[in-house]
């Protein structure tokens, strides 16, 4: 039929989109089962699945999210409590789903054994919804019968009303609608059949009443009496006009025959006042307006956005980091030469190089939240399947960093959550034995420092024993003489180390911490970690911001120029060599009524220098303290671009990586951060 | 002659399968657009026979454009498309003047079907 390979890729990013909307809002949803704005939207998230599925023809997938969708609308109508064992199945049909849609991805062919056992346990969930299987016998009852057109409920106030319309020269029929059995939407299919009517005359009756026939509470078939000046022919094709109706039957209204039989039928059902339909629908119109209103909010609040192909991207960064640099060369040439002439234009063309500098990292930021999102379900899953009660705190989602270190983290922050849930958190009796609180919490935090944006891992676990490293690390074959506790701890990033006492399936698969840090140094980032013994343990990730343009403070050290990340500067002071105090062996110089540490950036880097008279001191901010760094000169503040530096120049750690400026000449740029660790370590 | 239709939905993939089904049954798309403000200022330039409106996009919705588009051109005829369990913002729809509404999943016979009797 259709070829439907060009919607192939539409269909998978949405369908990912959708699965991740799930996912999020069902595990909301755990915590608040009485959200019905929740349940509407995950129902909603739902069915554009469905819809998207069915009409790629992928019937497997149709069949098993048109199942979870009833489930859902078990929660809508209320007969059935969300509770945490549905919420399972559904994640359980949700992580099937992704499954589904990455084999499609693949050409794999679906067959029904995928999903037999969900489609199972859905069903059963059906079974045990009372009312179900009586709704649905109902529904088959009345297809076989065939449209009639007695009224039931009608009164003497109706037909005292067709009198009087009669002889003001109005027809009065009695019609009678099915729709079609396959109909969606019935209610305002029907209202939209009374609507036509009403513009051509009036409806005076109706069977069920309005505000079921609104609801779509009524099976396939409803009645009404109708005045109007036109003819029967007129009605029929009124009627006609609309859409999805199986049959119809307009009559010439008989009081006698609808009376006879209101009188059979009255003790059957309560009787409805339905007169007055137009009224009654605008009431219930204003209130629907108002329902309607927060949900459009939601809508207008969700942002309009394109996908672009990353590559480009990248293009478009090179492109504006050229640009970058030959602005700069300009604005040399420009100071050197002031051609008054071109200033006025450099100086716009200056100006909108930064702006599209700015703009170029903003389009390639990206919130952590993506990566982060699918976590608090990882942890649920977890705690679950280790059978331990933890929790995950999440803090900082919306920080921002460059979309390629975002999309690399997710790999070894699941490792070091799965660390933190089997090895972290201990079970709760354990818990209760040294007198914590019975669930554990695990918090994951982002936040910027700087150019550089921090995520902390944190649990509040059994934390790591030097001890046990020791000996695991000793049954393993390290050597591990003479090594402090720090050492023995740091053991924890040595390849191939695993403190696990059996392998679990969900962590120590071989994998270690080493390969963790080993991706974080790819990111151009560092892992620290810091334990206590049954306090728990933490872990922070730095990373660098954006990868490629920053803003620095250029100085002069003895002769040489560097780049000092402007970011990290707090602000610059002069001083005098003799404003340096030296306690033990270690310098230290008044700021802030506190005293901080000095960083000789020239002994650092072994460079001879003369002039030690007058000093700058760049006061730093490194892992939350204070640095005095001391250079000789201040050259200006300048936008450089980083490039990349040689392997074994990075490794020195000083260097975070070199720049060119404007007159071609080359500045390398201090890795302020690794220089003041450095020092505290030594010291 | 044939019929031109302005396609709005917010989601491309649905825009697609729309077109799709019109291209295949004799209809022409004039135009598509992919949220309401863009549909009123297409049906401006267009000036189409007929209009598949989605309920919910972002920015201008699908019921605020059904407005504007009414408020230029009476007659214009706007086909809704909505999901289940909208049936109130469908109500609404068409008390603002929607002549009928399709609901996704779209069917091709139904979509079909809806759209010639709209433009009958």
């Amino acid at each position: 039929m259709d070829d439907n390979s060009v919607y192939r890729n539409l269909f998978f990013e949405e369908s990912d989109d959708n699965l991740q909307k799930l996912n999020d809002d069902v595990l909301e949803l755990e915590s608040e089962p009485e959200n019905i704005d929740l349940i509407n939207e995950i129902f909603r998230a739902a069915h554009t699945l469905k819809g998207m599925s069915a009409t790629m023809g992928y019937d497997v997938m149709t069949k098993l999210t048109h199942k979870m969708e009833n489930l859902f609308d078990f929660f809508k109508s209320g007969k059935l409590m969300v509770t945490s064992e549905y919420i399972s199945l559904i994640f359980e049909c949700l992580d099937k789903l992704s499954q589904l849609v990455e084999d499609l991805r693949n050409d794999k062919e679906l067959s029904e054994d995928q999903i037999g056992e969900l489609l199972e346990k859905l069903i059963n969930v059906e079974k045990s919804v009372d009312g179900t299987a009586t709704v649905e016998a109902k529904s088959t009852d009345s297809k076989d019968k065939e449209l009639t057109i007695v009224l039931s409920n009608s009164d003497d106030a109706d037909t005292d009303t067709v009198k009087k319309a009669r002889a003001q020269g109005y027809n009065a029929f009695t019609v009678a609608i099915r729709i079609d059995k396959e109909s969606m939407l019935k209610g305002p299919r029907a209202f939209l059949i009374i609507e036509h009517l009403e513009q051509e005359g009036d409806v005076i009756y109706t069977e069920p009443t309005a505000d079921l026939l609104e609801n779509g509470e009524f099976d396939t078939d409803f009645k009404l009496i109708y005045l109007t000046k036109g003819t029967q022919e007129q009605v029929e094709a009124n009627i006609n006009s609309n859409s999805e109706i199986d049959t119809f039957i307009v009559e010439e209204f008989d009081s006698s025959k609808s009376i006879s039989d209101n009188e059979q039928a009255e003790t059957a059902k309560p009787s409805g006042t339905a007169k007055k339909i137009p009224k009654k629908a605008n009431t219930e119109a204003t209130k629907k307006k108002e329902d309607n209103k927060a949900s459009k909010h939601q809508n207008a609040a969700r942002n309009q956005s394109i996908r672009v192909d990353l590559s480009r991207l990248d293009l478009f960064l090179n492109l504006v980091s050229e640009l970058v640099v030959y602005r700069n060369q300009l604005d040399d040439a420009n100071r050197r030469n002031a051609a008054t002439e071109v200033k006025d234009s450099l100086e716009q063309v200056s100006r909108l190089t930064s702006e599209l500098q700015d703009l170029v990292l903003k389009i390639r930021m990206q919130q952590v939240s993506v990566v982060f999102s699918r976590f608090p379900r990882m942890v649920r899953d977890l705690a679950r399947e280790l059978d331990k009660n933890m929790e995950l705190i999440v803090e900082g989602e919306e920080t921002e960093l460059d979309k390629t270190v975002v999309s690399e983290l997710s790999e070894p922050l699941i490792h070091l959550l799965r660390n933190s849930a089997d090895h972290g958190i201990e079970n709760t009796e354990t818990r209760r034995k040294f007198g914590k609180p019975e669930k554990g919490i695990i918090k994951l935090s982002a936040y910027q420092e700087g150019n550089q944006v921090n995520i902390t891992l944190e649990d509040d676990g059994k934390g790591l024993d030097p001890q046990v490293m020791k000996e695991s690390a000793e049954s393993k074959g390290i050597d591990t003489t003479g090594m402090t506790d720090d050492e023995l701890i740091n053991l924890i990033f040595h390849p191939g180390f695993s403190t696990a006492k059996t392998i679990t399936n969900i962590s120590g698969r071989g994998v270690g911490l080493d390969a963790v840090m080993a991706k974080i140094n790819d990111l151009g980032g560092s892992l620290e970690m810091k334990t206590e013994l049954h306090v728990g343990t933490k872990f922070v990730i730095k990373l660098p911001l954006t990868l490629s343009i920053i803003q620095a403070l250029m100085v002069r050290v003895a002769k040489e120029s560097f780049a000092i990340p402007l970011d990290v500067v707090e602000r610059v002071v002069m001083i005098q060599e003799k404003e340096i105090i030296t306690s033990m062996d270690k310098e230290v110089v008044e700021y802030q009524e506190g005293l901080i540490p000095v960083v000789r950036v020239d002994k650092v880097l072994g460079l001879k220098n003369e002039e030690n008279a007058k000093q700058f001191a760049i006061v730093v901010k490194s892992d939350k303290q204070y640095f005095a760094v001391l250079v000789n000169e201040l050259i200006g503040q300048q936008e450089i671009v980083i490039k990349k530096i040689d392997a074994i120049i990075q490794k020195i750690n000083k260097f975070q990586g070199a720049t060119i400026f404007g007159n071609g000449s080359i500045a390398l740029i201090l890795d302020v951060n690794a220089i003041c660790q450095g020092k505290l370590a030594k010291n | 002659m044939t019929k031109r239709v302005l396609i709005v939905d917010d989601a491309v993939f649905m825009r697609m399968k729309l077109r799709d089904i019109l291209e295949k049954n004799g209809y022409e798309v004039a135009e598509e657009a992919e949220n309401g403000q863009d549909a009123f200022d297409k049906y401006q330039a267009t000036k189409p026979d007929l209009v598949t409106m989605d309920i919910t996009m972002p920015e201008v919705d699908g019921i605020e454009a059904l407005k504007l588009i009414k408020s230029f051109d009476g007659n214009a005829k706007v086909v809704m498309c909505s999901a289940m369990g909208q049936q109130g913002m469908v109500m609404e729809a068409i008390r603002a003047g929607a002549v009928d509404f399709i609901v996704k999943p779209f069917d091709t016979d139904r979509v079909i079907k809806a759209l010639d009797k709209a433009l009958s």
